[in-house]
């Protein structure tokens, strides 16, 4: 089967055609996904609690895109392989700051960590909010950013978390539980 | 994996609660979905947890921790040594499983192509005194005019192609909240109008014929579009001026009577302050955005004669001009709110302001001078969603001089990129955004079809 549309220039082209030239290390291919998607890797990080290093973490994401780009299959969809890249650079970044944590033992590898998952500059109601999800674990938290934020199906979310997604629902229903007491008598009321 | 429990009236069984609350949460319609989303109606049990889940959902999508994004390319392309990139555009689309013949045919055209924006990005750096930030500042993705058209036509069939016999849009199937079907519609429809320009195609004029129709049946006795919640105003207003719309586009007289009756409705939700709020009631906080639409549906009825009365108008574009700090920006309840941010807020604001300048309700023209100043303050930053981007390209295009010209090439651009230009969904914008949970694609793309409607300032 052939893709209805004919090749014009690489801003009219799928996610999934860009990435065929991007393996051909196409550069405006990859411009053109860069900044398709930097808005929603930049947001996916903010609110996972990184706000100080989102930036950081998506030009990484977009820097291992490349780096593994000949991973990539058209079968799957792109958006799945670009958070499934994205999580573990999240991860990595979070091991990262707990390991340099542990080996100063001190108060400024805290502070950076504690930054990282800062709320800088939030009022009142985006900060109880952001407190709320603090107190998730990293995988329900994962499971709520993707599906009320960013919009992702279950089964994408069970795919980037490499979970069943009978698993990503469970998740999600006692996210909701733990985040309707928290936020109760206040904005989930 | 189903929990069968019975509920009072023993006739029907309750989905596990997982499942429940995943269905609350998701965007995706099914069967099931639908089967079990009436059971929630039914049973008092799955109601309450249903409902509990959808508000926990909204509490959350209200306080977004989403914000305003810096183009982040030049930074990675740093990251990634230069000798990596080719240097010579590829031979073929590696995943594209094509004939030969059109293989070549594909390769000649992007060929062409990257020759033609090779020589464009000469002559462009030789001449152009763009600043340096944005798109198209370091010779990547420039923004064509040619760009537009191609990428408005691909919307324009995607959304004609999804609108259902009765007119309407199935807006769940689509990913959208079903409270927000007036408004959602409505954008529909708003976006056939402006894409379709003031002589659509008789297609085009069918479509926004039977989407204002539609529109119209839905309205209740009272004047009002969709039911009574936190979203009334915003079903109110878009619905009101997508109808008002589709009367100029379509010259169907027979749309006066529910215009007038919504106008009126707006109207009578006025509150005392001169602004509207959540929820359609007089004594609820107004804000600048819920505000904002009622002043557009007021604005184009004033400009096509549709209401003659033109006090809600007045005092709408009063209170909004009453949240406007010193630097030009917009507040959100009242001056110097910026829960998230001034950028997209000064645009709403004033796009209003702008676009009234020619009505007997205008400000006065050093607010509107303060305004634009404020405008000039944020136009480097960008929308950070379809929502703002609709609302930047609109203020920009009712600016007077051509200050914003390069800044609405931007936000045009950012919206092109994000179409899904191939494929089975060709010419869809995904509801990747903040809103899109809320709007899904028939938000996602009716906002950046009206994006790419902005005339030129």
């Amino acid at each position: 089967m052939t893709h209805p549309t004919t090749v014009t220039e690489p801003a009219a082209l799928s996610d999934q055609a860009l990435m065929g030239l991007v393996a051909a290390r196409d550069r405006d291919a990859f411009a053109v996904l860069v900044r398709r998607h930097q808005a929603g890797l930049v947001n996916f990080f903010r609110r996972m609690g990184d706000h100080s290093s989102a930036d950081d973490l998506a030009q990484e994401t977009f820097v291992r895109l490349f780096r593994y780009r000949k991973r990539y299959r058209p079968r799957a969809q792109f958006t799945t392989f670009l958070y499934l890249l994205a999580r573990r650079a999240w991860i990595d970044h979070r091991r990262a700051a707990e390991r340099r944590r542990k080996a100063s033992e001190g108060a400024a590898a805290e502070a950076e960590l504690g930054q990282a998952a800062g709320t800088d500059a939030l009022d009142d109601a985006k900060a109880r909010v952001a407190a709320a999800l603090g107190g998730l674990t990293g995988d329900m938290r994962a499971v709520v950013v993707m599906s009320v934020y960013q919009g992702f199906k279950y089964r994408e979310i069970a795919r980037i978390l490499g979970v069943p997604e009978g698993t990503v629902k469970s998740r999600m229903f006692h996210a909701l539980r733990k985040l309707k007491e928290t936020l109760t008598g206040e904005d989930a009321a | 994996m189903k929990t069968r429990r019975e509920t009072r009236n023993g006739t029907d069984a309750c989905p596990a609660p997982e499942e429940l609350v995943a269905l609350a949460v998701s965007q995706e319609p099914d069967a099931g979905g639908e089967a079990a989303r009436r059971h929630a109606q039914a049973c008092p049990q799955c109601g309450e947890l249903f409902r509990d889940a959808r508000k926990t959902v909204a509490a959350l999508r209200r306080s977004d921790a989403a914000t305003v994004v810096r183009d982040l390319l030049p930074g990675v392309l740093e990251r990634i040594p230069a000798k990596r990139w080719r240097a010579s555009p590829p031979r073929v689309l590696r995943f594209n499983r094509v004939s030969p013949a059109r293989r070549f045919v594909r390769f000649a055209a992007a060929l062409l192509l990257l020759l033609g924006v090779a020589l464009a990005a000469v002559w462009l750096q030789g001449g152009s005194r763009r600043p340096a930030a944005g798109p198209g500042a370091d010779g990547d993705v420039r923004f064509h005019k040619e760009r537009v058209p191609p990428a408005a036509d691909r919307g324009l069939a995607w959304l004609l192609a999804r609108q259902a016999p009765s007119g309407g849009w199935d807006v769940e199937k689509l990913g959208g909240r079903p409270e927000y079907a007036p408004a959602l519609n409505g954008l529909a429809a708003l976006a056939l109008a402006r894409t379709g320009g003031p002589e659509p195609a008789p297609a085009v004029a069918d479509a926004l014929d039977r989407a204002a129709a539609f529109l119209a049946r839905g309205q209740s006795a009272d004047g009002r579009f969709g039911g009574e919640f936190d979203g009334t105003m915003y079903n109110q207003g878009i619905a009101a001026l997508a109808l008002i719309e589709a009367c100029g586009a379509t010259r169907n007289d027979g749309l006066r009577e529910p215009i007038a009756a919504a106008l009126e409705f707006v109207a009578r939700r006025q509150a005392p302050s001169g602004g509207w709020g959540y929820h359609g009631a007089t004594d609820a906080q107004p804000n600048t955005s819920v505000t904002a639409w009622q002043v557009q549906a007021l604005l184009a009825a004033a400009r096509s004669g549709l209401r003659q009365d033109q006090r809600a108008l007045r005092r709408g574009l009063a209170w909004m001009s009453g949240t406007v700090n010193g630097k030009g920006f917009f507040g959100y309840e009242r001056a110097q709110h910026f829960p998230d941010g001034p950028n997209t807020l000064t645009m709403m604001g004033a796009y209003c302001l702008l676009s009234a300048r020619n009505t007997d309700a205008h400000a006065d023209a050093a607010l509107v001078a303060r305004v634009e100043r404020g405008m000039e303050a944020l136009a480097a930053e960008g929308p950070t969603d379809y929502y703002g981007s609709f609302f930047y390209a609109s203020a920009m295009s009712e600016a007077d001089t051509g200050a914003f010209r390069d800044a609405l090439d931007r936000v045009r651009l950012s919206v092109i990129v994000r179409q899904r230009a191939a494929g089975g969904d060709e010419g869809v914008w995904l509801a990747d955004d903040r809103w899109g949970g809320a709007g899904g694609q028939i938000y996602s793309t009716s906002m950046a079809l009206l994006a790419l409607a902005a005339r030129e300032p």
